[in-house]
This record gives C-alpha cells, structure tokens and sequence, in this order.
C-alpha cells in the first residue's frame, strides 16, 4: 500500500486539493467553512454545558473550553472520515469503471484531506487557547501519534464500511446513528467523571475513549497520556487494519463488477 | 517473441444475487455459495504483438466490453489470466470515468495524475490537449455541459496524447463528427506506426478493415473466429444474417 501511495502520490494530492474545491464550490465563504462549521459547534456545546447545564457535570475540569477542544477537533476528523469516506466507492463508480487504480487510494484520499484540515484547525485553535491564556507545554507532541492512532481507526472503519456499503446500502442509513451513539459514548463534551459508575465500562469498550483522553491531558492538564490505556485502542485499531485488509483483498478486485 | 497483450483461457462469470442479504453473507463468509454464476465470457485466448491492431466483433452481450475491462485491469477474470507488457490506456464506456462537476482541465489533470504523470508534464500536455479536442473554451466549463460528442472528443484527445504501449477504446471511434472521425484515424496510425497495440470494439463493420488487419468475432462468450478483418467482417455479416432469419418476426 505504501507503494501505490508514492506511485499515485500526485493523484492523492490533486484528490485532496479537488475534494476542498468542489466542496465550497459555489459558497461565498469558501474555504473559511472550515473554520467556521467547527467554531460554531464548538460555541454551543461550549454555551450549552457552562450556561445552560450548573457546573455539576463539568465538576473541576478547570478550562473547559480548552478541554472541548482538545476532544472535538479530533472527534470532528474522526467523524468526517467516515461520513464522508463510507461512500467513496459508491461516489467514484465511474472512476473506479473506466480506471484501474488501486481502488483503496479513494478512502485514504478521504482520510488524509480530514487529518490534514483538522490538524491545522487544532493548531489554530492551540494558538487561541495560548492567547486565552492556557498554559501550553511539550506535552503537546503526543498529540503527533495519538491524531496517526485516530485517524488510522477512521481509515480502518470507512475501509471495511465503504466496501460493504458497495453491497448493501444499509450501511447509510447505519452511520449518522452509529457516529451520534460512539460521540455521546466518548468523554468529549462531558469529563469521563460525569459518567455514573454503573456506565463506565462502556467507556473503556470504546476505542476512542482512551485517545481523546489522551489528547485532553496533553491539552488541558500538561500530562504525557497514559499509555496503558493506549494499549487497547492500538490493538483495536491492528485487528481492524488486518480484517478491512482481509474484506479489501476479497472485494476489490472484481469491484467495478458491482457499481 | 515479445508481446504486448496476452489472454489465456480467459472466463468471466458475474455473480447474480438473488437477494441483498446473500450477499453480505457472501462477503463475510465466502464458503456460503449464495449466488449463481452468469457466465459472459469463456475460455478466450488470444495474445497481441507490439504494433499489432485487432478489432473485436460481436452483437450485443457477447462480451465485447467484458474483454476489454479484464485487459485494462477494470475487473479481474474468474478464470484464466491476462497479461498487458507496457503503459496501457483504455477509454471504455466512451469516457474516462469525467466527473461532471469538474471542469475539462479539471478533468485532464485528475486522469493524467491517476496515468501517473508528473504535474510538469501535466501542464505541458493541456493545451495540446485542449487544441486535439477543438473544444475552444468549453475546456474550462464543467463536463456536466458538455455533448456526448464533446465527452468523446476530450477523452479520445487525452487517451492519446501520449503514446501508450497499449490503447483499449470501446466504441468511441465510431461516435462524433467526420471530421473528427477522420482526425482520430489519423492519429490512430501514428500511434500503430509508433509501435502502439491497439484493441477495440467498433459497431461498425466498415471501419474494421481502414484499422486492423485482424478481428476477433464473439458469439454468448465464446471466441468464434480469430483471423483477417475481411474474412471477420464477412463472416460477421453472414453470422448476423443467419441470427436476424432465425429471430422471429
């Protein structure tokens, strides 16, 4: 795979450069969507938990907007590579009838322009927390692996989706409530003590749970991860990578059969 | 003997479902057999030299077009195998997967990126491009308002800019204009005198001859006749007589 990448590697980068233009073709803003859509979500969880909710659940997470961000932004490239990916093939039949290409560059298109859009939306939002005044440290740097660890679930994810939206649609319909149920399954908007004690297993089943906490820490608290708990999410994301693989080599090659 | 395209007992078989549900059992579970095969193609063999040009004959569902998706790499055979030496180019389904919100240039760098080209080349290749097509300015309009004649002209114009080893077209050389017709000829010869295999189904018999010197003829899959493109467009003529006496009505 690594191969095709670096054959393909102009195909990939005019892909991801194609995928922002026809994406805020025809909108007065344009690219500045990109700031914008995340900013205002930000702004009502933001609003909703600090005014709306007392303090109860927030309890002493101290910056709170600092800790909505280190979880959203990453969230929000999670979610957007399956949103957008799990209909790539669907999306590129004509592509994928008239070319012979390796039929996985389409999802890692997908899911490198998120990793590259969201990366630099966390660096601007790093500099205006530096500028609120929240304390920045080099902690800062594990955040390298942990968007690779995350990205590299999403990619995973939309592969194995992708292939089997292909066969059956069902899988359209599955992901806006999948995406709703893993997000509210994750501390992202809420500290992982506001969840009751009875639920917190769920927490730990959920890959994402122990990346996101991660990336608050490095963020919010200065603190390294805790990396045992990376454990399981860089399992999960192994068997995942070895079963979309395994799905992939039995589909791709007679998939223009199919569209 | 070197060659540029060789098929070896090449079937296809398309999978019919009877249900969705098969085949999401199918795909997790391949042992199940949820599904009867379709056979569209079987046991073809045929090689092609470098230069050599062959035409493909048939009528509708022999399996024309499946031939020349299985030696362009679009889908992999059941059976058998295929092996293409050199840079192949295929224009099937008279286009080259265009997206219709780009615009034509769009359209030519993102199918030359995906031929491998490097962005200098790109940018030299587009205005021969756009000169070949005679599209004018409508090179820069999005494909979705373009003729069919227009989408035909552009990709024909970039599937041979540059000289492919191998070049697959399927039914675009009897689509547009004559004057256009008589261009893409043209060209053809400079890519068959440049050493360029060409192989391609055409609906019309009378261009067989000005093009090859060989055909295949199929018939529900099945490889009928391999030799001269006269003795093919002649033997093709009879084969369609006889099937339009059995037809009834």
């Amino acid at each position: 795979m690594v191969k095709s990448l670096w054959d393909y590697r102009s195909f990939v980068w005019g892909g991801i450069r194609r995928d922002l233009q026809l994406r805020y073709f025809g909108s007065v803003l344009g690219i500045a969507w990109l700031v914008i859509q995340p900013a205002g979500l930000i702004a009502v969880y933001f609003l909703i938990f600090t005014a709306v909710f007392p303090n109860r659940t927030l309890g002493n997470i101290g910056n709170y907007g600092a800790f909505l961000c280190a979880g959203l932004i990453p969230w929000l490239m999670f979610s957007e590579i399956i949103q957008r990916g799990h209909t790539c093939f669907l999306e590129n039949a004509a592509l994928i009838r008239h070319s012979s290409f390796p039929r996985i560059l389409l999802p890692l298109m997908t899911t490198l322009s998120a990793m590259l859009n969201f990366s630099i939306l966390l660096a601007l939002y790093l500099v205006v927390l530096a500028f609120t005044g929240q304390r920045l440290s080099l902690h800062l740097v594990a955040l390298v692996p942990l968007i690779l660890l995350l990205g590299g679930l999403a990619f995973s994810a939309t592969v194995g989706l992708a292939l089997v939206n292909v066969y059956a649609r069902d899988i359209s319909q599955a992901v806006p409530f999948g995406l709703q149920l893993l997000f509210w399954l994750t501390p992202i908007v809420y500290p992982q003590s506001a969840m009751p004690p009875s639920l917190l297993r769920f927490l730990d089943w959920n890959p994402l749970s122990g990346v996101i906490d991660g990336m608050q820490r490095a963020v919010v608290w200065n603190q390294w991860p805790d990396w045992q708990r990376l454990a399981y999410p860089t399992l999960f994301l192994a068997l995942a990578l070895l079963l979309s693989r395994t799905v992939y080599r039995r589909v791709a090659p007679t998939l223009a059969d199919e569209l | 003997m070197s060659l540029a395209i060789r098929c070896e007992g090449l079937g296809k078989a398309y999978r019919h479902f009877a249900h969705p549900r098969d085949r999401i059992v199918q795909l997790l579970w391949p042992a199940a057999h949820r599904y009867h095969d379709v056979w569209v193609l079987r046991d073809i063999s045929f090689s092609v030299e470098p230069g050599e040009s062959v035409a493909i004959l048939g009528g509708n569902g022999a399996g024309k077009s499946t031939i020349l998706r299985l030696v362009a790499g679009i889908t992999a055979p059941t059976r058998g195998a295929v092996s293409v030496y050199g840079r192949l180019t295929a224009m099937l389904e008279l286009g080259m997967g265009f997206h219709a919100e780009f615009t034509g240039e769009q359209n030519v760098q993102m199918t030359a990126q995906l031929y491998g080209l490097r962005p200098a080349e790109i940018r030299a290749l587009l205005p021969r491009i756009r000169d070949f097509s005679e599209l004018g300015n409508q090179f820069f309009e999005p494909l979705r308002t373009y003729s069919s004649g227009m989408n035909v002209r552009l990709a024909f114009s970039l599937a041979t800019v540059v000289r492919p080893d191998v070049l697959i077209i399927d039914e675009a050389l009897s689509v547009g204009d004559q004057n256009f017709q008589q261009k893409s000829l043209a060209r053809i010869r400079e890519l068959q005198d440049g050493g360029t295999s060409l192989l391609f189904v055409s609906h019309d018999a009378g261009l067989v001859p000005r093009v090859c010197k060989r055909a295949l003829i199929l018939e529900h899959g099945s490889l009928r006749y391999d030799g001269s493109a006269e003795g093919a467009v002649a033997e093709y003529a009879l084969l369609a007589a006889s099937s339009s006496r059995d037809a009834p009505g």
